[in-house]
């Protein structure tokens, strides 16, 4: 092996991790455009630890004094980790960067959900779609079956879908909102994810021992 | 897939040895190669095997028959047809080999040797092995320092470019290069002041031991080893060799009748379908699995292939198990939760068979791998579902927060194993040291003595990386790192055994607080891990 080879595949190594990582932040357009904004020069984990912390004193305040401090949670989510998404996630902890904006999504979504009345199995039907979207984004992306561009325009992104929560929490139209999301979604994540797969699998037939299961040790 | 084997024994071969009445040895494995598809199979003879093999009708058994009168001559009709074909596996032509490991080392990937961690005997090429790779080679003119295993003579190369290189100049260098005792120990308490030891006296004895074994004393081969000179140059030229070991297996060279009757008994005296089926579970998997699971699943795996089962069916009737448990337990009386625990227990069940048909079977598709990931989430995710709903059916309150609590925490913690393992897979492997074909020793791979005598890295991170290490010394503490995680297995005994004994509130509070110290406990390793 040459240096010059080395180098190559650190650069592929490199190339591969921001790809998967940034698909699994699932940004939507607007944090896309803010990171197109960024050129990629903001790093994304110390915003998205401050974006945590305001977006649960956001949710604890908001349940006492009225639907504006709950939207402000998004906003500023929207500001501190939109920009960060065209980093290329190359810092030693910015693998932590995914995992939290899922937390503060889902956590955003069910708090908000439940202090909005939102009938409670509706929120746990529009978690499981929104889970069922980021696993199979995994899943696929270990097989090299990238989820299209359009996907991830269509489903809105977490800054989308927790703006549109937050909207429809100041017009006081939670519920239709939340069972409006949850359809659409679920039909736009389902279709799109079934279909390749199963058109996956006509083309290619059996392929090699596959295991996408993965719980590792610490 | 072109099959090279090597019929370069002086005299008549040995590839032509009975192997039973009427079959030789090389039409044993070329039945063997026909049964896995290989078609294009080319042997590299000796004049005198040549002679002898076109004699037997070569042509007719479908060989394409290339001489070569030394082991330069062998080496470049490897390389001219490495460059040519791609891809090539190298084996000897008396090589008696169990029709499993054939079938896995041809699903390897990468490129690959089949080993044996055992005594080197002295006949055998010596490999020293380390994280299933091949580290260090040996043949009859390059030494191994501290071997842990023997090479067995079957070789599957994917980097042909690289071996195309390595033959080339190897065939240049054979002729020059002087022989070598096989083996240097460099033992822990010698590494101290780095003498070079040379102990003959122990392989004498391993060779005496060895040699009174029926199967283990079968080799003594006259001419140098091409395949071994083979293996040695693309280790040394930085090709990533993988070892896979034997096993329960038979991979062996016969050099005289008597040698060819017990590979054939040491063949048959293996149960292939067993040994095939217990390699169809996982190995590394968690300890409720392993003990609750494991012990009998196989056996149904086995009743589900032969019924023609595929392993999609097995993984529909999985989750299908999953949805009338978690109808039961939306019913939310005891018998109703009792009744869904145990179901959800034998989905968990057949969620181990499906993989387990499929390993058996070699049925592996892409859809296959999807439905088995995506159904395990959905048959736990509508478990909570069920307990939420019974919950409210027969309680005042409810749990749907706390079910909304599990899933969320349950989602984050796989997506912190699914980023960490895209970040841990950007980290380049180490670069394998490369050394030159003509040094007989291998010294140049020791330890550093700068390195030794280095004062120990410090820091939080390598504090937690060397907990961890010393962890794995204490018996027990390898399940304990596992359960502690609460793997797939856990969680599925945790929430069946909860809900059957307790309600709902007390599963979703156990999954919490567990799944929260596994939480705290993987983060916080990988985190410290990261910054080490």
């Amino acid at each position: 092996m040459t240096a010059a080879t080395d180098t190559d595949e650190a650069r592929r190594r490199a190339d591969q991790r921001a790809a998967e990582l940034r698909a699994y932040r699932d940004d939507g357009p607007i944090a896309r455009a803010l990171g197109q904004l960024a050129r990629g020069q903001l790093p994304p984990l110390a915003p998205a630890l401050v974006a945590a912390v305001l977006t649960v004193v956001a949710l604890s305040l908001g349940a006492g004094i009225g639907e504006l401090a709950a939207l402000l949670a998004p906003v500023s989510l929207l500001l501190l980790a939109g920009p960060s998404s065209t980093h290329p996630h190359g810092g030693r902890l910015d693998w932590l960067v995914p995992p939290l904006i899922r937390a503060i999504e889902y956590g955003y979504l069910a708090v908000l959900g439940f202090a909005l009345n939102v009938p409670e199995p509706l929120v746990y039907t529009l978690l499981a779609v929104l889970v069922y979207h980021h696993y199979d984004t995994v899943y696929r992306t270990r097989q090299g079956l990238w989820p299209p561009e359009w996907v991830f325009q269509a489903g809105l992104g977490w800054d989308g879908r927790m703006l549109i929560a937050a909207l429809a929490a100041v017009l006081d139209v939670t519920t239709p909102v939340y069972a409006a999301l949850a359809l659409y979604l679920g039909v736009l994540f389902g279709w799109e994810s079934v279909r390749t797969w199963v058109e996956t699998d006509r083309r290619t037939g059996k392929g090699a021992e596959i295991d996408l299961e993965e719980e590792a040790g610490a | 897939m072109t099959f090279v084997v090597l019929a370069t024994e002086p005299g008549d071969p040995t590839a032509e040895l009975d192997f039973s009445a009427g079959t030789t040895l090389l039409d044993r494995l070329l039945g063997q190669l026909a049964a896995i598809k290989v078609a294009d199979v080319r042997v590299v003879a000796r004049p005198r095997a040549a002679e002898v093999l076109r004699k037997n009708g070569a042509d007719a058994r479908g060989l394409t028959v290339v001489e070569s009168a030394d082991v330069a001559g062998d080496l470049l009709e490897i390389g001219r047809i490495a460059r040519a074909k791609g891809e090539i596996t190298l084996a000897h032509a008396d090589l008696v080999v169990s029709d499993e490991l054939l079938a896995r080392l041809a699903r390897d990937k990468g490129t690959t040797a089949i080993t044996a961690k055992q005594p080197v005997t002295g006949t055998r090429p010596a490999v020293r092995i380390s994280g299933r790779r091949v580290v260090s080679a040996g043949s009859r003119f390059h030494q191994v320092t501290d071997p842990d295993g023997v090479f067995r003579g079957l070789l599957k190369v994917v980097e042909s470019q690289a071996l195309a290189d390595v033959c080339e100049r190897l065939t240049m260098l054979v002729d020059m290069l002087p022989e070598v005792e096989p083996v240097r120990v460099l033992g822990k308490e010698r590494a101290r002041n780095l003498d070079v030891f040379v102990d003959t006296t122990a392989r004498d004895e391993l060779d005496k031991s060895v040699s009174q074994h029926r199967v283990l004393g079968t080799t003594a081969p006259d001419e140098p080893d091409t395949l071994a000179l083979v293996l040695v140059g693309l280790v040394r030229s930085g090709v990533r060799v993988a070892a896979r070991n034997v096993d329960d297996l038979v991979c062996e060279r016969a050099l005289t009748p008597e040698q060819a009757a017990a590979a054939r008994e040491a063949v048959e005296a293996i149960d292939e379908d067993k040994v095939r089926l217990n390699a169809a579970v996982k190995a590394d998997d968690g300890w409720f699995t392993t003990y609750f699971v494991s012990t009998y699943s196989r056996y149904i795996a086995r009743w589900a292939a032969k019924r023609g089962l595929t392993p999609n069916a097995v993984t529909c009737i999985s989750m299908g198990t999953a949805a009338i448990a978690a109808l039961w337990f939306a019913e939310g009386t005891r018998l109703g939760l009792v009744l869904g625990a145990v179901l959800l227990y034998f989905a968990f069940v057949f969620d181990c068979v499906d993989g387990q048909v499929a390993r058996y079977t070699r049925q592996y598709s892409t859809l296959g791998a999807w439905l088995d990931a995506t159904f395990d989430r959905g048959k736990e995710y509508l478990a909570y579902a069920g307990l939420a709903v019974g919950y409210g059916a027969t309680h005042s309150g409810d749990v749907w927060g706390l079910a909304c609590a599990v899933i969320i925490l349950q989602t984050c913690r796989h997506m912190v194993d699914f980023s960490f393992a895209v970040h841990k897979g950007s980290i380049p492997p180490a670069p394998i040291r490369e050394l030159p074909l003509d040094v007989p020793d291998d010294s140049l791979l020791d330890p550093a003595p700068a390195s030794r005598h280095a004062a120990p890295r410090k820091g939080l991170g390598m504090l937690a990386v060397r907990f961890s290490a010393a962890l794995e010394r204490v018996p027990g503490a390898r399940w304990g790192k596992k359960i502690i995680i609460l793997p797939i297995g856990e969680r599925f005994a945790l929430i069946a055994l909860t809900a059957a004994f307790f309600d709902a509130r007390v599963t979703f509070l156990a999954l919490l607080a567990w799944g929260g110290l596994a939480a705290a406990y993987t983060l916080s390793g990988r985190i410290l891990r990261s910054l080490a």
